[in-house]
């Protein structure tokens, strides 16, 4: 347990009713007896139709360590494709109820990233499968443990008496040091056996570059923080993949502008790309170019670089020989924008030693060399990135390569009994493989997973694994850091972990999860032997200091490296023979998330559609072929194309997007599950069928034919989701000077500082002169002053990337409930906080800002005037409450509120109160609600709801305060966190007193780039925005 | 009965006999304002008919008309209860759209109810005889559409069980409502306007339900209208304080008129949204009520003329008197709907500049042509006696007006809402099945109890239209030669 935590939160027990919350005191026998008969009568008077009755059971003995009201934290760390991130899990009286991260641990230095955050509603699905399963001639027959154990011990020794002849695994391409023991012990009793393992998260080509330049088992680790200039090809290092919460929090760093004078410090990011990425939205420039085009483009740009910028040839890449050879091999054909690729070289070599190349994964292995090559180029060796090596477990064939080894021994027949651990291959294998109708000439097929999905249903047995809140279990963080899992709560249904049942199949000595860990690292002599650094290893949740040291490059492999590029560059993408791209989702990543309510109501960054996948197309070609998807009326209505590729073809509505690459569509992978639950069952469509053999994640040749039909899909935010003479509408009649999310450059910003701030103010209602916090419209009323504490909120629209965590943080944290696509249609979301995307500019290559917005808490708030019965009202620190027990539901505040931030439950969406619930979702709802925070009310049918400001952190941080003799009133800066604030890996939103003159929102406050949304209506927000700030190179402006 | 009225006092009643002495018959020659061979009796006759046919005589239209209206009214009740039970998500409201059919449907309500309130009220203080063929009927009609008008706030609350916290009711919590809110006016208003167009309403009915009392058979009959009739024997100190409080009841609603549909505008024009926020509002509010209120008295009345045998009461004059009022409020109402525009132009905000622009040209462009069609244009043809006083002219011409100004109401609250200051929070709105049943559903109920009113109450106010019989002139006879 973290015992900075505990201190602050135990303060709740002796406070018992909240501050400000009446109490009874010396109650007289009559005032007892009238209030007696008053409760009997209201009883009586219909009131007790409202909730039904729950009996609660006290402890008969306490646990230790739980204190009711007040929770406890543990450190412990979560499994992702890309290595364990560090995560500390708010605990309830034994139920994890949030997850945040672990401020120590290096992946992930506090901040949660929204799959982490929904990871939480993984653990309480109800559509998790609970016991296991068996096929039973067409059926499927609920079994138990004791029927698994009866089967598994004879089978698996007749196997292991042939060896493991016939025996394969495929398991999920793990990070865990004990499960890659234990495969190992395993492959002992079965020498015979073939192993296999992929995660569709991963691409084959990922990191290939990094070894094929630095050597054997090198990696290849980004400081962004320490990059001036960073270049992206095909790239998106700050929303997905490894380490994206760190690239988000160093990009963050180089663009945390406060002054005009430190805008020159300013970092510039150059993106390169087909498709509209958060990195391309963030990027200073942005060149559309195809993905089959990145190598041409880096050869384009390294012979500008070498060629005719003379950069300084460095000697760890040999000698004059070598740059020739290199010169050489830089020919190509292509041409991009010549004056885009001569400025960007002169910037990335003015800034030696501070410039990044990072090349996507999905691009070749000579591409992503040839990136590397330009960083040593470009002097970053140990400066903005570093390498280390890194050994992997060998024996396992890795990746789609290896699936497709699999495939093959399937379909020879050399598979008999086939253990699927933690992977899905029925549904996220590449279409080609058919993996299925492989997996059905094995005989005997056992699937281990959260789920009885896809593969499940295919299998002979499934059986339910934990999740990684219930069970034990380690990983490597992606710089190789030693981190521990460590349950949170006894499995929820009869399951057991991936290891357990490795173990079992292995016959090891250990079975349990708890017993497995300890002998991989507390061996006599072992790294955590000692109990004493067991004890820290658990409380921390990591080893500190194990990670990977990064190693000096001594030599570069730059001659093997030349003749892989020297392949003759792809054809262009046409209208007839387009480019598609396969990206993971947003959402859902690879569908493993898909069931997650949460996830699937998180808009994508730049489309904000929910519920659905749709490709992508631009504009141009949308235009080319008579593609018309836009929004009518409420919905979005997309004209479903059927996609070809390679013989394969796909039925998919489309979304026309601004800002791809002419020729080049981007398809969403993780939709439509065919068996993923009750939320993710038949969302979308399924792009694994058009999903290259090799898991690529590019492929020409793809064509686009009209169905005919269309395809109504839902989204957040209508505005740019139209047709282009509704664009032209918008452009004409609304955007010209509203601009909510203001936005300047380095250079403007310089010249005029104070430019954002004036924007949009009508001159009569600023006055310049005079004390700074008088430069406000002006009042008629006497303010009010704000004696205490005085709550406010900084959002940095230039640190901010756009990447939704603050959306899930706040819903985990605030109990908001989940609302479904039709509700969505409506408009009928319930996030307290939203991210709006505005385009701006071109509408073939728009540039993209993110704005986040939740209640502005307006000091003259619009919604409190206008309620009649005063639900919502103004507290004495500033925040504008609201009182969901007094709201009647009338909606006029919404109305009235011009950020429209309030959210209505027009339907009993947290399925809480309504007289009949149907007992299917009575069910669901009674294992959903264990994630509930109990500190936030769950609000009922009928009433209005919205940011909070995480009142609920406030107090409970006042009443810790209360208890330790420390005044309530002047809480340290930093110890009232809200949600969104918490989870933002850039620290883009910041929160305080501000009151406190040294509180970094107050400093914030006096930047010159601050601003209020809408200010001319004189609302007063205690939110304010610092204008976005862009560093446009000014050769190329 | 039919002796008392003619014992009225000449001041009070004797409009046609004063206006006789000012301007002699001769030189002008006012026309009448009830037609044909009608005196004391056969006005009775007339007006009771329907009242006093048994049941089983019923005529078979009241029957139908009944029947369908009395079925949707029931389904209203029924989807009420759907509502509460599920939830107002049955209804197409959104975000940003908080208010939509809910809202439209009481204000479109609420604007019907003023011309009953008008004409009794505002018409009789200033002395226009011509309403007392009509009043009672738009009286009812105000006391329906005001019915439901109030069941729409009522129900689009989210919790409609604790709707009573809007009331100043003293309560444990020691909470009284926010007096600040202008739905907690509109609630004073509206209860206000309800409560005193009822007993202005009750009162005028007094006389006629003791002539009702005074001819029924049966015994039910005698016993319901005897009690409705509060002892009523027509005696002189009677219609003294008839008279009287009538007169003061006229007053008291008089500024009433004016007052309920300005609030009811607070709660558009205290909000500070675009196309909401307007100093304009209330006087056109008014206007746009009274508008509607007179097109609705028309369609109901045109038709209810015929089929009641009405027409010798309720004649061509009236007819045309109101295709006036309508033709003058339609234009004030066009001469606001120019000056929002000008104003949103000249302002020079942008917010408002849009939200106007948006209205014209926007997605709902539909729904504002229409309401300017049916508001502005239509109405214009008034203009010409010939169209005036056309029946079926009259008659398409209110029908166009009733679904003008439910557009207009439309057109303020939706398209403000759907486009505000955000454009990220753009949403276009779409109303449901349920949203059209329960406008539907409220015009069952409002023709239900029109029915009943038409069927067991008197339609036309008896005593006052005898009054304006020339018999009941004092000196009606009397030969004057010279």
């Amino acid at each position: 347990m973290m015992n900075h935590t505990e201190e602050v939160k135990k303060g709740r027990a002796n406070d018992e009713f909240i501050e400000g919350e009446s109490e009874i005191t010396g109650l007289q026998r009559r005032e007892m007896l009238k209030l007696l008969g008053a409760t009997a009568a209201l009883a009586g008077a219909g009131v007790a139709c409202r909730r039904p009755v729950e009996k609660i059971l006290p402890y008969s003995k306490a646990p230790e360590e739980v204190i009711p009201g007040i929770p406890n934290y543990y450190a412990t760390s979560m499994p992702t494709s890309f290595g364990a991130v560090g995560v500390v899990v708010e605990s309830h009286e034994g139920r994890p109820t949030k997850i945040e991260g672990n401020p120590e641990h290096p992946a992930s230095n506090g901040r949660a990233s929204a799959h982490m955050q929904a990871s939480i509603l993984e653990l309480y699905d109800p559509d998790r499968s609970r016991v296991p399963m068996k096929k039973q001639g067409a059926g499927r027959m609920p079994m138990t443990w004791g029927d698994w154990d009866a089967f598994a011990g004879p089978h698996f020794a007749s196997l292991a008496a042939d060896k493991g002849t016939g025996l394969a695994f495929l398991i999920n391409q793990s990070v865990s040091p004990t499960a890659m023991r234990i495969t190992t012990e395993v492959s002992k009793r079965f020498p015979n056996a073939t192993w296999f393992a992929y995660d569709p998260l991963k691409i084959d080509s990922a990191g290939s570059g990094a070894v094929a330049v630095f050597g054997e088992n090198a990696r290849v680790r980004y400081a962004f923080e320490k990059a001036k200039v960073l270049l992206t090809v095909h790239a998106d290092p700050l929303a997905m993949g490894a380490d994206n919460l760190l690239h988000a929090k160093g990009f963050g760093e180089g663009r945390k502008i406060r002054s005009a004078k430190e805008a020159s410090q300013m970092n510039r990011l150059y993106a390169v790309e087909a498709a509209y990425t958060i990195t391309g939205a963030n990027a200073d420039h942005r060149l559309r170019i195809a993905a089959s085009d990145g190598l041409d483009f880096l050869k384009v740009l390294a012979a500008e670089l070498v060629q005719k910028q003379n950069a300084p040839w460095p000697s760890l890449l040999g000698g004059e020989e070598a740059k020739r050879k290199f010169v050489a091999s830089l020919v190509t054909t292509k041409k991009f924008d010549a004056r885009f690729v001569a400025a960007l070289a002169k910037d990335l070599l003015k800034n030696q030693g501070q410039a990044l190349v990072v090349v996507g994964d999905n691009q070749s292995e000579a591409t992503q060399g040839l990136g590397h090559v330009l960083n040593v180029v470009l002097g970053g060796v140990g400066k903005t990135f570093g390498v280390s090596h890194v050994v992997l477990n060998a024996s396992i064939a890795k990746g789609f390569a290896g699936l497709e080894s699999l495939v093959k021994k399937m379909n020879a027949g050399e598979v008999k009994t086939l253990v699927m651990v933690d992977v899905n291959p029925v549904y996220s294998a590449p279409g080609a493989l058919q993996f299925a109708q492989a997996l059905s000439k094995v005989s005997t097929q056992i699937h281990v997973g959260l789920y009885e999905d896809e593969t499940g249903l295919a299998s002979s047995w499934h059986l339910p694994q934990t999740h990684f809140l219930e069970s034990w279990g380690d990983g490597y963080a992606y710089d190789r850091t030693i981190s521990i899992s460590q349950p949170l709560i006894a499995p929820l249904y009869h399951s057991r972990s991936g290891i357990e049942i490795l173990a079992q199949i292995g016959a090891l000595s250990k079975s349990k999860g708890h017993d497995l860990v300890q002998e991989t690292w507390r061996q006599p002599g072992g790294l955590l032997a000692a109990d004493a650094v067991w004890r820290k290893t658990l409380h921390d949740g990591f080893v500190a200091q194990s990670a990977e040291p990064e190693k000096s490059v001594s030599a570069i492999s730059l001659l093997e490296l030349l003749p892989k590029m020297s392949v003759p560059s792809e054809v262009s993408p046409s209208k007839d023979s387009l480019e598609i791209l396969f990206k993971n989702d947003y959402s859902v990543l690879d569908g493993r998330f898909a069931n997650l309510g949460w996830l699937q109501e998180m808009p994508d960054p730049m489309t904000k559609l929910v519920w659905d996948n749709a490709l992508l197309v631009g504009p141009k070609l949308a235009r080319e072929l008579g593609i018309k998807s836009c929004m009518v009326k409420r919905i979005y209505e997309a004209d479903e194309v059927e996609l070809t590729l390679n013989g394969q073809s796909v039925k998919t509505p489309t979304f026309v997007m601004p800002g791809l690459a002419d020729y080049s569509v981007v398809a969403f992978l993780g939709y439509g599950r065919k068996a993923a639950g009750v939320i993710g069952t038949d969302v979308g469509v399924d792009m694994f069928p058009l999903l290259p053999k090799d898991g690529g994640r590019y492929a020409g040749g793809c064509k686009l034919k009209l169905t005919g039909k269309t395809i109504e899909l839902a989204t957040t935010q209508e505005q740019f989701a139209m047709n282009a003479e509704a664009v032209q509408e918008i452009t004409t009649f609304s955007m010209q000077s509203r601009d909510p999310a203001r936005e300047t450059t380095v250079k403007q910003y310089q010249d005029d500082p104070g430019y954002t701030k004036k924007k949009g103010l009508p001159e009569d209602l600023f006055r310049e002169e005079g004390d700074p916090k008088k430069l406000m419209p002006l009042q008629v009323t006497t303010p009010w002053t704000y004696d205490l504490n005085k709550w406010g909120k900084v959002i940095d629209l230039t640190a901010c990337i756009g990447c939704n965590a603050c959306v899930v943080a706040c819903q985990a944290e605030n109990n908001i409930p989940v609302v479904g696509r039709t509700q969505a249609m409506r408009g009928r979301v319930m996030h307290w906080i939203r991210v709006d995307r505005y385009f701006s500019g071109d509408v073939e290559n728009p540039t993209a800002i993110q704005q986040p917005v939740a209640c502005m808490h307006c000091e003259n708030a619009p919604c409190e005037p206008v309620c009649p019965v005063a639900a919502t009202t103004h507290d004495k620190e500033g925040l504008n409450v609201m009182t969901y027990n007094r709201c009647v539901g009338t909606r006029y505040c919404a109305n009235n509120c011009p950020y429209k931030v309030r959210r209505f439950n027009y339907f009993d969406f947290s399925h809480s109160g309504n007289l009949y619930v149907d007992p299917e979702n009575k069910a669901r709802t009674r294992i959903l609600e264990m994630q509930a925070n109990p500190d936030v009310t769950v609000r009922y049918r009928g009433v209005m709801e919205k940011c909070t400001y995480c009142v609920q952190r406030i107090q409970e941080a006042k009443i810790a305060a209360t208890r330790n003799h420390q005044d309530k009133n002047a809480l340290p800066d930093g110890v009232v966190t809200p949600a969104c604030a918490q989870s933002c890996p850039t620290e883009a939103i910041i929160f305080g007193n501000l009151n406190d003159e040294k509180s970094r929102v107050t400093m914030l406050k006096q930047v010159d780039r601050n601003y209020d949304l809408l200010n001319e209506l004189n609302t007063r927000p205690r939110t304010s925005y610092l204008a976005k700030l862009t560093n446009p190179n000014p050769e190329l402006v | 009965m039919v002796v008392k009225a003619a014992q009225m006092q000449p001041e009070m009643v004797g409009g046609i006999a004063r206006g006789d002495m000012v301007f002699p018959e001769d030189l002008v020659k006012r026309e009448e304002l009830i037609r044909g061979p009608q005196d004391f009796h056969s006005i009775t006759e007339r007006v009771c008919q329907m009242a006093e046919t048994p049941f089983l005589q019923t005529p078979r239209g009241w029957m139908i008309g009944f029947a369908c209206a009395s079925s949707i009214a029931a389904m209203f009740v029924c989807l009420i209860g759907y509502l509460i039970w599920e939830g107002i998500g049955i209804w197409g409201n959104s975000n940003p759209v908080f208010w939509a059919f809910d809202i439209i449907n009481f204000v479109f309500w609420v604007g019907i109810g003023h011309a009953g309130t008008l004409i009794s009220a505002i018409l009789f203080l200033l002395r226009q005889k011509w309403r007392t063929s009509i009043n009672r009927y738009s009286e009812a009609m105000t006391i329906f559409a005001v019915i439901c008008a109030g069941i729409f706030p009522g129900i689009h609350v989210g919790r409609i069980w604790t709707i009573y916290w809007l009331f100043p009711v003293p309560n444990q919590m020691d909470m009284w409502p926010n007096f600040r809110s202008p739905l907690l006016w509109d609630l004073f208003a509206v209860g206000t306007y309800f409560t005193v167009s009822l007993v202005f309403w009750y009162v005028g009915l007094v006389p006629d339900i003791a002539t009702l009392r005074d001819r029924a058979k049966n015994n039910i009959a005698k016993y319901a209208y005897g009690i409705a009739a509060l002892g009523w024997r027509g005696s002189m100190r009677h219609w003294l304080h008839y008279e009287r409080a009538y007169l003061l009841l006229a007053a008291l609603a008089t500024p009433l008129v004016l007052s309920v549909h300005s609030v009811v505008s607070f709660d558009f024009a205290v909000a500070q949204l675009p196309g909401w926020h307007t100093s304009i509002f209330p006087p056109y509010f008014v206007a746009g009520a009274i508008f509607s209120g007179f097109a609705m008295v028309q369609t109901l009345m045109l038709p209810a003329r015929k089929w009641l045998g009405l027409k010798d009461i309720v004649t061509m004059k009236h007819i045309e008197n109101m295709n006036k009022i309508i033709l003058v409020t339609g234009t004030m109402v066009g001469y606001a709907y120019a000056m929002e525009f000008f104003i949103a132009w000249y302002s020079g905000n942008e917010y408002e500049s849009f939200a106007f622009i948006n209205r014209a040209f926007g997605p709902y462009a539909w729904a504002y042509w229409t309401m300017v069609t049916c508001n502005v244009i239509t109405p214009q043809l008034f203009w010409f006696k010939k169209l005036r006083t056309s029946i079926a002219v009259s008659f398409v011409l209110s029908i166009f007006v009733n679904i003008g100004m439910w557009f207009e109401r439309f057109v303020i609250t939706v398209t403000s809402l759907n486009r505000d200051f955000l454009p990220s929070s753009w949403h276009y709105y779409q109303p449901t099945i349920f949203d059209g049943l329960f406008l539907l559903g409220s015009f069952g109920l409002f023709f239900t109890l029109f029915l009943l009113f038409i069927r067991y109450l008197p339609a036309i106010a008896m005593s006052e239209v005898k009054a304006v019989l020339p018999m009941a002139n004092p000196h009606w006879g009397e030969k004057h030669d010279g």
